[in-house]
């Protein structure tokens, strides 16, 4: 056992945890924040994802001792009021049926406008193909991508 | 009226509520036998539990009960908007709540089969009219006039002579006073305000900002979680186990042996129960357990299939026979033949299987993902051997069910747990768990016949499929009756028709998986269906359509599919068509296929039309159906369970692949617009996806796949 220092959306937590207790355990079960979820264990369905460092990471297989001291974000701390440009097009293009990989694909979704405010498809493809959504929302997560693109794009122009 | 009381946890759930509260309550089968009026600010509130669909209280504040459980397929809104509508209020006026399990209070609570909207249709929209005539009534008694001159609109109550108003709120206590009208009058079609319009959905905002709760998210207090290794080849004993390093992890607090039902049978663990899951998974992965599980180690996929194909010959269970199939066949000059295959599948919710368990004395409380309310809380009571109502049943979000939390297994082995150790146990499997103990949509082989005339008629029609019948495995079934029914029988006007089962047992479990049968009795049906076209010389679509002319709804729906999918118009494309009947509702899909600049085949776009009478909420009908035929893909090309040594090769998604948002087609999805009854949605939508993709695959390189999956590159 060690203790870390996480910073996780903005705020501090020092940990107790075994070094290789995976990031996500230590978010769920120590920290609390339960919007990311476990789905598979190793890395391959992406429920998982979270921010480390502004880069999508698998937390089900990143072990909390690489955590320590760098800026994580998890989806409860990618807005305060619902009102990230994706979680806006999620919920206009009602994106989700369980919901559950949801959390997952809306960080992997951020990480990609983040570094480019208007995907193409096939940038889409990539950096979409590592969530599962065993519901089959694909149609309308490539749909409300462009839409978050739309919706950041007229918000850029605005300021 | 009935004088009913608020126990704590309701009364927190209502918390946002004060004043007197309209709840009007649904006795299965009859409408609402009596408002009750609650005075929320007296203090003195205690005791039994409200059992109601509908609250309003004297500020106005609607809230509606969704009693059915939530897995993505959109009851959280539907039963509402069954209820609003009727009730002349708003979606935006109304706050949902989803209600616990209680078949006492809310009747019929499960989901699967397709069947919210059916079962719900009527009784829901007479619980809003009731709730509606009584606001009527009340509004007309304060002004003195009749209620035949008053109407509902918007959460208020007009007088039609005058511009007066009164809205919901000012007028609950009076009509809590009143009784619940016997007969009510339901709104016509025309007059929809809600239904079949595109509502939002309430709980998709909670699934955009990790809000939701799922039922891997719940925590209650003293909880321990518990982590199992159960035999791989679901029947094996624990012949012996050693858990002195398992106890030595911090944390671990106790190792047991587990007995989870299934069906006739009962799958051994060894579960290790610790403070937190890591803990126990850690305990888990330092035992040391001797499995007795020799019984099965010859059983294989190839053992398996092999078998099915020699019972292919065998007579079988008749299902449905019409003419003389025999005799006919034989007398027919184009005579074709084939038979499908197709694999078990595992459901692979993205939430892995998890429930959270606590018994106490004479008590047992359950929270978690499950589809069957009422059976689970029938189960755990005759488990415990404790009265059903000493049994509470809590329903979180289900991160997908697919018929999979509708079984018992799990619940049942998490209560033996939480007795043993006297404390709220969270079972929580892992994905290699979920993945390979099942229970899974069983394998099929189907051989299929058809005899033709020299017109191209088809005159002559067998289908017999060999797999296990779900049925059978419960103890005490009656094996001479048949019961994989769904998609079994086509509706084409074929003189001479035989469709029979030759049921198989093995030791794997198998059970309900979207579509269920209709998932295998489809493919095959409609695979073949196409084969015959080809002997007879005539265009899919033509050759069906010849053969539903009597049925109008059918032809409908293969003209639509026909129109909108451009079939055949495009002369570099493979088309495919499918049309199945299952669950209540008529499904036809179009497969458009192309070639990359690579020369690969890629499925370009799925067209998609249903006839599902009348609807609620036309969004969620157009993703259960997106959604289907993803799965439907998924089986058809990716994903598969193989069987070696009596156990399931595939453990994780690493092999038991899922399609992914690269290799998903645009789908396009018409609903037909009726006023038949209600029909399902959830999964009528996957039994044509792999069939159309195979018959498009041939129409674009003139090869015949017949055993799923299939890999669509190496065409």
């Amino acid at each position: 056992m060690a203790t870390y220092n996480l910073k996780i959306n903005d705020k501090d937590y020092s940990v107790e945890a075994e070094p290789t207790m995976p990031l996500l355990w230590v978010i769920r079960d120590i920290v609390g924040l339960t919007g990311t979820k476990f789905g598979c264990g190793i890395a391959q369905c992406g429920a998982c994802t979270v921010h480390f460092n502004g880069n999508p990471i698998r937390s089900c297989s990143f072990p909390v001792s690489a955590a320590a001291n760098q800026p994580i974000t998890t989806i409860e701390g990618i807005s305060g009021n619902n009102d990230h440009p994706v979680q806006q097009a999620w919920s206009e293009e009602q994106v989700p049926q369980c919901g559950y990989c949801q959390s997952g694909q809306i960080m992997s979704a951020v990480a990609l406008l983040d570094k480019k405010e208007t995907p193409t498809d096939e940038d889409i493809n990539r950096s979409m193909q590592g969530n599962i959504c065993r519901c089959g929302t694909y149609p309308r997560i490539r749909k409300a991508i462009h839409r978050a693109s739309r919706i950041m794009n007229d918000n850029a122009s605005k300021n | 009226m009935k004088a009913m009381k608020v126990n704590r946890r309701d009364f927190m759930k209502l918390s946002g509520m004060s004043g007197t509260v309209l709840a009007l309550g649904y006795y299965f089968p009859s409408i609402a036998q009596g408002a009750t009026v609650v005075n929320l600010e007296n203090a003195n509130v205690s005791g039994t539990l409200l059992n109601d669909f509908i609250y309003i209280t004297s500020q106005g504040k609607i809230t509606l009960v969704n009693h059915r459980p939530e897995m993505g397929q959109g009851v959280y809104q539907s039963m509402p908007m069954l209820l609003a509508e009727e009730l002349e209020v708003d979606m935006d006026q109304v706050e949902i709540m989803q209600s616990e399990g209680d078949d006492g209070k809310y009747g019929h609570q499960l989901v699967g089969g397709s069947g919210s909207v059916r079962k719900s249709w009527e009784p829901l929209r007479k619980m809003g009219a009731a709730a509606r005539e009584m606001l009527i009534q009340a509004a007309a008694q304060e002004w003195g006039v009749a209620p035949s001159s008053c109407y509902a609109k918007n959460g208020e109550v007009y007088n039609a002579s005058n511009t007066k108003s009164l809205g919901y709120g000012s007028l609950v206590e009076a009509a809590s006073k009143l009784e619940a009208p016997e007969e009510v009058k339901l709104k016509s079609k025309k007059d929809f305000k809600v239904l079949g319009t595109p509502q939002a959905r309430q709980d998709i905002v909670l699934k955009t900002n990790g809000v939701a709760e799922f039922g891997l998210d719940i925590k209650v207090p003293g909880m321990l979680v518990a982590s199992v290794e159960r035999s791989p080849v679901f029947v094996g004993k624990v012949k012996s186990f050693d858990d002195t390093e398992a106890l030595k992890v911090p944390g671990v607090k106790s190792v047991m042996k587990t007995k989870m039902p299934v069906f006739s049978s009962t799958t051994e663990g060894v579960a290790v129960v610790a403070d937190t899951y890591w803990a126990a998974l850690q305990g888990r992965k330092k035992l040391k357990v001797e499995w007795d599980d020799e019984a099965y180690a010859d059983v294989s996929n190839e053992t398996i299939f092999k078998k099915f194909k020699e019972e292919s010959s065998k007579d079988g269970l008749v299902v449905h026979e019409q003419g003389d199939f025999g005799t006919a066949y034989e007398s027919t000059d184009k005579k074709v033949e084939a038979i499908y295959e197709c694999p078990f599948q595992a459901h692979a919710p993205m939430e892995p299987m998890n429930i959270v368990v606590s018994v106490t004395e004479g008590a047992c409380e359950l929270w978690g993902p499950i589809q069957a309310p009422n059976w689970m809380r029938g189960a755990l009571a005759g488990a415990l051997e404790i009265p059903k109502d000493k049994v509470t049943i809590n329903v979180s979000f289900l991160g997908g069910g697919f018929g999979r939390r509708a079984f018992n297994d799990y619940t049942l082995e998490a209560a033996a747990i939480s007795k043993e150790v006297g404390a709220p146990v969270k079972v929580i499997w892992t994905r290699e768990d979920d993945t390979r103990q099942g229970p899974f949509r069983p394998a099929s082989l189907s051989s299929l016949k058809g005899g033709l005339n020299d017109k191209g008629e088809l005159l002559a029609f067998e289908n017999k499929a060999v797999h296990q019948e779900m049925g059978h495995q419960w103890p005490g079934a009656d094996k001479t009756k048949a019961d994989d029914l769904e998609g079994a029988v086509n509706p084409y006007e074929v003189p001479n028709v035989t469709r029979r089962s030759v049921p198989q047992e093995l030791h794997i479990p198998v059970m309900w998986w979207r579509s269920v049968y209709a998932s295998t009795n489809g493919f095959a049906n409609e695979a073949f269906m196409d084969e015959l076209a080809q002997e007879a010389d005539k265009d899919p679509i033509d050759f069906r359509l010849e053969l539903l002319k009597n049925e109008p709804r059918y032809t409908a729906v293969l003209n639509k599919v026909k129109e909108k999918s451009g079939w055949k118009k495009d002369s570099k494309k493979g088309y495919g068509v499918a049309i199945v009947e299952s669950f209540g509702s008529i499904c036809a899909q179009a497969a458009i296929l192309g070639r990359d600049s690579k020369g690969s085949l890629v499925i370009e776009k799925y067209v998609a039309v249903i006839d599902c009478g009348m609807i609620v909420n036309p969004d969620t009908i157009k993703a259960q159906i997106e959604g289907s035929i993803v799965m439907g893909l998924t089986a058809a090309m990716k994903s598969e369970i193989t069987f070696k040594n009596g156990r399931a090769v595939e453990q994780n998604f690493d092999r038991f692949k899922m399609l992914r948002i690269h290799e998903c087609p645009e789908i396009e999805v018409h609903i037909m617009d009726n006023e038949e009854a209600p029909g399902g949605v959830g999964e009528p939508g996957l039994p044509p996806t792999a069939p159309a993709l195979v018959n498009a695959v041939f129409d674009e390189s003139g090869k015949r796949i017949r055993k799923l999956p299939f890999d669509l590159n190496k065409v």
